[in-house]
């Protein structure tokens, strides 16, 4: 009994007592890390930026007149009446943010100086590209209270000229420290697989990414060029760019991790937005989104004849289709193309893979599984494992021609001629979409050539013949009109951007034609051409950072900052 | 001869003991509700002190008693004390349960126990006859109606629904509101709940609040469920068996328009064949072909006529359940042995469901004060039930009336029903994907606990119990694969019908297991004359480990073949996810008790987390409440005639609720989508960010309340006031995603409940062959955020659809927010002068609380001899319930009633104006309608279905819950019958009735989404049920 008494007292104390720090100390995760190094990050936050494209692109063709509504799907809403709703295109904010989250944990852990100072350096240009993306569609956003953490958790709202300017200053950072050269022993190189953009810290690489963040900046200072709240910016921004065409991108500047086939989750991102998923079965938005007519009239003829990059972007394009909707065959010439609004039936139905996939490089269009593996089709959707573009050379010299206008005034000095540049651009739009998901030119012809015989072909025409574009204004239309046609499907938002900027390419205000407006036929705009002028603020801002976020922003009336 | 002989000798006997010194007094005990001897009785007599024995083990005693000795006093815990007048022979006693409910034994929390008249604090007993008595297959089923205080919810229909069970509320912003589940002193995870046989059940304790619960801390404070199992019975063994079918039928099918067929065009009707909208024509009764063109050309034509096939697609569901038990026990032991097997199919066609319990309870006195107790229970459930419920209700929904479409069954043979030859081009055949989209679910569990019991002084008592309650599941998930002709993909008619189905496989395993040991020390003396102390000291010990591993692969080779490794695609996918949570706690409990008419009762308990930052990780919980028996205090109040019974109660407690799993302080680093590519990982940082400092949500909470019995306790009353503070909510509160993160993890905000339980019996008619019993419980709820935070007033707990439940500071708690129609000042809706056509508001208004304000229980039973007749009533209200995803899913396609209110005729949108451009001034719309009362409005979001005040409806209703009938076969009917003890037969049915206001077309309002999202009804949940079968059961 007496033992039986002891052998309870003793249970007592071991249940009370001495196992008690042992017994709670097993809240140690063994499903994620808790740390992580820049070098495990940065890889992932490249592609993460890279992602965010998406939306941009998205809102872009929805808006600025590269696609319309398919037929046989419904719930359009805003999407075709234009009045945005803090949920609209609320990923344009939020992605961008994912990507610029990841970057800023390279940024704190990582100094300009360290034995990291490329991962530093990487990031900063990567962040500040996102942000310079962010500032175009919203004007002021967060930056300086950004990326604190526990230490803000609601930051505020710096103007979007404070913004320019910070992120002005990042990118001269950024290239100064890329012109730092490695400290033998101490600097960690950025490997091959880590920079999934440029491959590295390589001199060559460094290069690259020096060509990239000076385009990051003479993007700007041309949309900041007419705006008097960054007049003073653009003076002294204007001094800091280099003035030989070699400085700034002259290939386009893709994020390839290694996008791949065989793997759901490793499918480009655009890819998986409108082609096929892993098991062949098409996807949703390739199925309801069709190419208006208006994109389609700068290829098929009616305004310019270009049916080489035609062939390469669209499916069956200039070749007689049919479709059977609601029991009549309607034939027509191919893509089919919807008006964004129209709605009455018949209204062209899309197919499966979307009529983005071309897939011209092969003698057939290839369909499902075999679509996704294909390594060696051209046009805007290539094959699953695909790059994703985050500028394209076609932009680059684009954005110097217009520079080197003497009306513009910003690179008087550069050492290429605007005919040139524009010409480049045009080549480059060419080499872009016969270049297979490899990243490798296919086309017998070199681009050069194409681009020849595109002048050729529409030797009329001053928006492809620099020559017959006499004014700067004429030669400025030409320029934002080619950057508009290289930038379909691939960075649509810069079509709608710059049209914002300088109401190029040119639309009948108005109009309910096809071919003369890219406007919705259910525009709800009171805007004399009919179009919107921003999206809103996400919604998820006005729950969280309300005392923050700027208020009384219409869709209709409120004008970005750097607009016409 | 002989029994002339026997009962001779006996009379001699009494004569000669009543003229002698001594006589012996001999007798049997028995209880009168099952006629079975009760040992341990205790046996005085009156006149003589200190004379007195206990009964045996088959109920017997023998005492010698003095010439003097007149009267028994029989008396026995639980049982109304009974004087006896001494006669001779063998006396029969039978003793009477206490109606005087005071001197009741109620199980507490920690596995104490204490008499109702020391209670402070409200509970609840119901009694197995109760819970059993509509023969539910679920625990928590049978407890709705007869609880005040407590709401139950179903938050999965089918063939084993699970329920939701919340006492006094909710109270937890994000956190568990669901009442603690204890089972033979064990705290157990909830999902034991619906895998307990309820014929295992002796009693189950509803202790309502957090003062009642105290003791087990951190769980405690959304009340506790506390069941307590069979164990044998001494003296007698008995065998039972017992079958129960039920049948299932659907009680309540949506509204459903019957006059318009396919078509989806705007402003005129145009018959489209293969369209499941609804927005054709009027229904003529002429045949009209549906669908494509098969490849062979053949086409199929029905007649454009509404048929009622929608509601013929539902089966009647039959479960049937095999109830084996057996009690046995002698005076060193008892022992408890039950099996039950329970067969279920559902409502939706070829879903099943079984479950096998096993138990064994034993007992087992070994002497010397030193005692055991076991409990054994296995478990194995078995589903085979469609993963798409929603897509099928959907598609369901989605057909047009003239469909028939329970004629698409075989869609393996009729060329019209399988996925290529359906006539509807945008939705399958609900037919098809019962068959192709479906689960397998085994979940086994067993529990069991050792109670070792050491009583080495009268006052003083050791327990020591240890627990292990594991869970060990397996499912397998399915798509199947179908490759669509070439001439269907050529008709290019929709996503749908261009596409194969690529079919898809996942397989996962998991086991989560619980240890628990406890040690308490007892001591229960008498200080002085008048007062007496119970304390009892306690540690426990708890750690709990969990394991979920899964794999999947998409895109199978061979159609119904699915297995990981029979994929097209080269890769799968898995999955991993540990946890470990331990806990240990110290804890008190203290009754003084004073005479017999105050009760002092003061816990309190210090639990250490693991979950929680080193620095917050002790916790201390105290409660007291008291209790003051009036009847027993107040010499004017003794032995009234007409009150029995008047106590009074109050507590105060504070508990802790930790709502924070493992791991979940540091922001973690996670794979980033698509890595590792080619050998090189990629991490992300977490979107949460976690405040260091987190510590447990505290519920701070007072109640009050008086018990009272009336007219020989006929009427008791008991009525209880509560109210409690929640506050250090565990929140990840949204942030602007500009600070590096989207979420923050935080102690933020307060809840407040205030709210009343009254209840009230009454015995109304009793006499030898009847009694009538009617009872009534009320509760009132009144459920507030008072604040969340200073940067957020709002949290949504839910997503998606045009309706949240929402908690907002200053509002009701859950409160749904949702779009209305854009309205003028006078509240009408504004139409556009232009179309006539509504618009929505930006954002969401608030559009009503989604928790009832009052739920009114309503009991009935009658006795006549052995036939008892049972039902429950329940009525709730004060509250809104939203079905917008039926009602999107309904108006989207045509088939829902609202879409005929205008007959499908341009229409003057009721109460509505317009703004005059020249007056500036809303005018009264009389004229102006809408540009098209058909496809034009009702599918469209912007004017109708994005509308979620559309969608949201009064979620009043009266239910009658159950009705059963039971009949013990008189003992003389089973007269030549040795074996058999008796028989009973019973009628009963489940959910029988469900009356709705009229503005509800949807569903029965208790379905709901699970989580704190109460209050949004989806899809998901079948149409709601009504059970009705027949049971026997025999005793030997």
């Amino acid at each position: 009994m007496r033992k039986l008494f002891k052998i309870f007292i003793l249970g007592t104390i071991i249940l009370s007592g001495s196992s008690c720090k042992k017994f709670l100390d097993v809240n140690t995760n063994p499903n994620n890390p808790t740390s992580a190094t820049p070098n495990l990050v940065l890889p992932q936050a490249i592609v993460t930026s890279a992602a965010a494209m998406n939306a941009y692109d998205n809102f872009g063709a929805w808006t600025g007149g590269y696609k319309a509504n398919a037929g046989g799907y419904g719930g359009w809403g805003t999407v075709w009446t234009y009045n945005f709703t803090t949920g609209d295109y609320a990923g344009v904010y939020t992605d961008t943010f994912a990507g610029i989250n990841q970057l800023n944990f390279v940024i704190n852990n990582t100094t300009p100086d360290g034995p990291l100072k490329y991962y530093n350096a990487m990031a900063r240009i990567m962040k500040s590209f996102m942000y310079t993306k962010l500032v175009d569609q919203y004007g002021d956003v967060p930056y300086s209270d950004a990326g604190k953490g526990l230490n803000n958790l609601s930051p505020k709202y710096d103007k979007y000229t404070d913004v320019y300017a910070a992120c002005f200053t990042e990118l001269n950072n950024a290239i100064a420290i890329m012109n730092t050269a490695p400290v033998t022993n101490v600097t960690t190189a950025v490997a091959a697989a880590q920079d999934p953009l440029f491959g590295g810290s390589a001199t060559a690489n460094l290069v690259k990414w020096k060509q990239f963040a000076n385009t990051i900046k003479l993007k700007m200072v041309i949309r900041a060029k007419n705006v008097a709240a960054l007049s003073s910016f653009v003076t002294s921004a204007i001094a800091s760019l280099p003035t030989a065409t070699g400085d700034y991108v002259n290939d386009d500047v893709i994020v390839q991790p290694g996008y791949s086939a065989s793997t759901a989750s490793q499918f480009n991102p655009r890819w998986s937005t409108y082609a096929w998923d892993i098991n062949g079965t098409a996807i949703g938005s390739g199925l309801s989104n069709l190419p208006t007519p208006w994109i389609v009239s700068f290829y098929n003829g009616t305004k310019l004849s270009d049916n080489v990059r035609g062939n390469a972007i669209y499916a069956s394009f200039g070749t007689n289709i049919s479709q059977t909707i609601n029991g009549n065959t309607i034939t027509f010439q191919g893509p089919a193309t919807n008006q964004l609004g129209y709605d009455t039936e018949p209204v062209k139905r899309s197919q499966n893979g979307s009529y983005w996939y071309s897939g011209i490089g092969r003698s057939s269009r290839p369909t499902g599984t075999t679509a996704n593996a294909a390594a060696d089709v051209g046009g805007v959707l290539k094959g699953a494992s695909m790059g994703t573009v985050l500028m394209l050379a076609s932009e680059s010299y684009f954005l110097q021609a217009e520079a080197s206008l003497a009306s513009v005034n910003i690179l008087p000095a550069l050492n290429a001629t605007g005919q040139t540049l524009f010409e480049n651009g045009i080549t480059a739009s060419f080499n872009y979409l016969y270049k297979n998901a490899a990243n490798v030119y296919f086309n017998s012809t070199p681009a050069a050539t194409l681009k020849d015989n595109y002048k050729t072909a529409n030797a009329t025409s001053a928006l492809v013949n620099w020559p017959l574009a006499l004014s700067d204004a004429n030669k400025l239309e030409a320029i934002i009109t080619q950057k508009y046609i290289a930038v379909n499907m691939i960075n649509s938002e810069e079509g709608f951007n710059e049209y914002r900027r300088t109401g190029y390419p040119t639309i009948s205000a108005g109009s309910t034609s096809a071919t003369a407006t890219f406007a919705s036929l259910k525009s709800g705009a009171p805007a004399v051409d009919k179009l919107p002028t921003r999206i809103l603020y996400p919604a998820v801002e006005f729950q969280v950072n309300s005392e923050n976020v700027p208020k009384g922003v219409s869709p209709y009336t409120t004008k970005i900052w750097y607009a016409k | 001869m002989k029994k002339l002989l026997q009962s001779l000798f006996i009379l001699v006997l009494c004569a000669f003991s009543a003229f002698g010194q001594e006589r012996t007094v001999t007798g049997t005990v028995t209880a009168q509700e099952d006629g079975l001897p009760i040992p341990g009785v205790s046996v005085k007599v009156k006149e003589v002190s200190n004379l007195g024995t206990q009964t045996s083990a088959d109920g017997k005693f023998s005492l010698r008693v003095p010439s003097n000795g007149k009267t028994l006093v029989v008396s026995y815990l639980g049982y109304a004390t009974k004087e006896v007048a001494i006669t001779s022979g063998t006396m029969s006693i039978v003793l009477v349960s206490d109606t005087k409910s005071l001197n009741e034994v109620v199980v507490t929390a920690g596995g104490l126990s204490a008499t109702k008249a020391q209670l402070g604090t409200a509970s609840t007993t119901v009694k197995a006859e109760q819970l059993t008595q509509a023969k539910p297959t679920n625990v928590a089923a049978a407890l709705t109606g007869k609880v005040a205080g407590l709401q139950l919810n179903v938050i999965g229909s089918g063939v084993n629904p699970t329920y939701r069970l919340v006492l006094r509320g909710n109270r937890s912003l994000l956190g568990n509101n669901q009442a603690l589940v204890v089972v033979d002193n064990v705290i157990v995870p909830s999902s034991i709940l619906g895998n307990l046989n309820p014929d295992d059940i002796e009693d189950l304790q509803v202790l309502n609040g957090g003062g009642a619960a105290a003791l087990y801390g951190s769980e405690a404070s959304n009340g506790a469920l506390i069941i307590t199992t069979k164990k044998g019975k001494r003296g007698s063994t008995t065998y039972k068996i017992g079958q129960t079918t039920n049948a299932e039928w659907v009680s309540f099918y949506p509204e459903l328009q019957k006059r318009f067929g396919s078509g989806a065009d705007s402003d005129v009707q145009i018959y489209t064949a293969h369209e499941n909208q609804q927005y054709g024509p009027a229904f003529d009764g002429l045949p009209r072909p549906i669908g494509d063109p098969l490849e062979n050309g053949a086409i199929q034509t029905v007649p454009y006529a509404y048929n009622d096939s929608k509601y013929k697609f539902w089966n009647t569901g039959v479960t049937n359940m095999t109830d084996f038990s057996m009690s046995t026990g002698d005076e060193k032991s008892l022992t408890f042995l039950s099996a039950q097997y329970l067969d279920a199919t559902g409502t939706t066609p070829k879903d099943a469901f079984n479950r096998f319990t096993l138990r064994l309870n034993g007992d087992r006195d070994f002497g010397k004060g030193v005692s055991m107790a076991f409990n054994a229970n296995y478990v194995q459930n078995r589903y085979n039930i469609t993963t798409a419920t929603s897509s099928i209700y959907d598609q369901l929904m989605q057909t047009p009336g003239n469909i028939v479409v329970t004629d698409y069954k075989d869609w393996q043979n009729n060329p019209f029903a399988n996925p290529d030859g359906y006539y509807n081009a945008y939705y399958q055949n609900p037919y098809y994907t019962i068959d192709s989209q479906r689960q397998n679910v085994r979940n086994d569990y067993l529990t069991g606990n050792i109670d070792l019991r050491y009583k080495p002084l009268d006052w003083l008592r050791f327990l020591y119990r240890v627990n292990i309650t594991s869970q060990n599941s397996s499912n397998k998930n399915y798509v199947d694969k179908f490759v669509r002709s070439a001439y269907t993909k050529g008709l290019g008619l929709s996503s749908l019908k261009n596409n194969d189905i690529a079919g898809s496989v996942s397989d996962g395993e998991s086991f989560s297991n619980q240890l628990l040991t406890e040690f308490q020390t007892n001591i229960n003396k008498a200080l002085t004359k008048d007062l007496r102390l119970d304390v009892t000291l306690g540690a426990s010990l708890r750690s709990n480990t969990a394991k979920n591993i899964g794999v999947a692969a998409s895109g199978l080779t061979f159609q119904g073949l699915f297995n990981i490794a029979a994929r097209t695609a080269a890769n799968i996918t898995g999955s991993e996810a540990n946890s470990k949570v331990n806990q240990q706690a110290v804890y008190g409990d203290m009754r003084l008790s004073f005479k017999d008419y105050l009760y002092l009762h003061a816990t309190a308990r210090n639990d250490w987390f693991s979950t929680l930052p080193t620095a917050n990780r002790s916790l201390f919980y105290p409660s007291v409440d008291a209790s003051f028996i009036a009847t027993n205090a107040i010499d004017a109040l003794k032995d009234n005639k007409f009150l029995n019974v008047l106590k009074f109660r109050a507590g105060f407690t504070t508990v802790g609720n930790v709502n924070l799993g493992a791991y979940s302080l540091l922001t973690t680093f996670g794979q980033a989508s698509g890595y590792p590519y080619n050998n090189n990982p990629g991490y992300a940082i977490g979107t949460q960010t976690i405040n260091p400092n987190l510590k447990p949500e505290k519920t701070q909470g007072v109640e009050g309340g008086i018990d009272a019995e009336f007219w020989d306790n006929r009427i008791s009353l008991s009525s209880t006031l509560y109210y409690t503070s929640t506050t250090d909510q565990i929140v990840p509160v949204s942030i602007s995603s500009a600070s590096g993160f989207s979420s923050y993890l935080t102690n933020t905000g307060e809840v407040t409940n205030f709210g009343s339980e009254s209840s009230l019996n009454v015995v109304a008619f009793r006499n030898t062959d009847w009694e009538v019993a009617v009872g009534t419980n009320f509760s009132y709820f009144d459920n507030k955020v008072k604040s969340i935070s200073d940067a957020v007033s709002r949290l949504n707990l839910s997503t998606g659809g045009n309706a949240q439940v929402v908690a907002e500071a200053g509002q009701t708690y859950p409160m749904l927010r949702g779009t209305d129609y854009k309205r003028d000042p006078q509240g009408r809706v504004i139409v556009d002068p232009r179309t006539g056509y509504p618009s929505a508001t930006e954002s969401g208004i608030i559009l009503g609380n989604t928790s009832p304000k009052y739920i009114l229980g309503v009991n009935l039973g009658v006795k006549y001899k052995t036939l008892r007749l049972a039902a429950v009533a329940e009525y709730r209200g004060g509250y809104i319930v939203s079905s917008s995803s039926a009602g999107d899913s309904f108006d989207f396609s045509g088939s829902g009633a609202r879409t005929v209110i205008y007959n499908r005729e341009r229409f003057v949108f009721p109460n509505s104006s317009y703004l005059d451009p020249v007056t500036n001034q809303y005018v009264a719309n009389t004229t102006l309608t809408v540009r098209d009362g058909g496809a034009g409005f009702w599918p469209s979001s912007a004017y109708n279905r994005g509308i979620a005040s559309n969608y949201t409806y009064n979620g009043a209703y009266w239910k009658i819950r159950e009705i059963s009938l039971s009949w013990d076969l008189p003992k003389s009917w089973l007269g030549n019958m040795k074996v058999v003890k008796g028989i009973n037969v019973a009628a009963q049915g489940r959910n029988l009735f469900l009356f709705v206001p009229k503005e509800n077309i949807y569903t029965d309002p208790d379905y709901i989404l699970g989580n704190n999202a109460i209050g949004i009804n989806t899809l998901s949940q079948t149409p709601p049920t009504r059970f009705f079968g027949g049971s026997v059961s025999v005793t030997f």
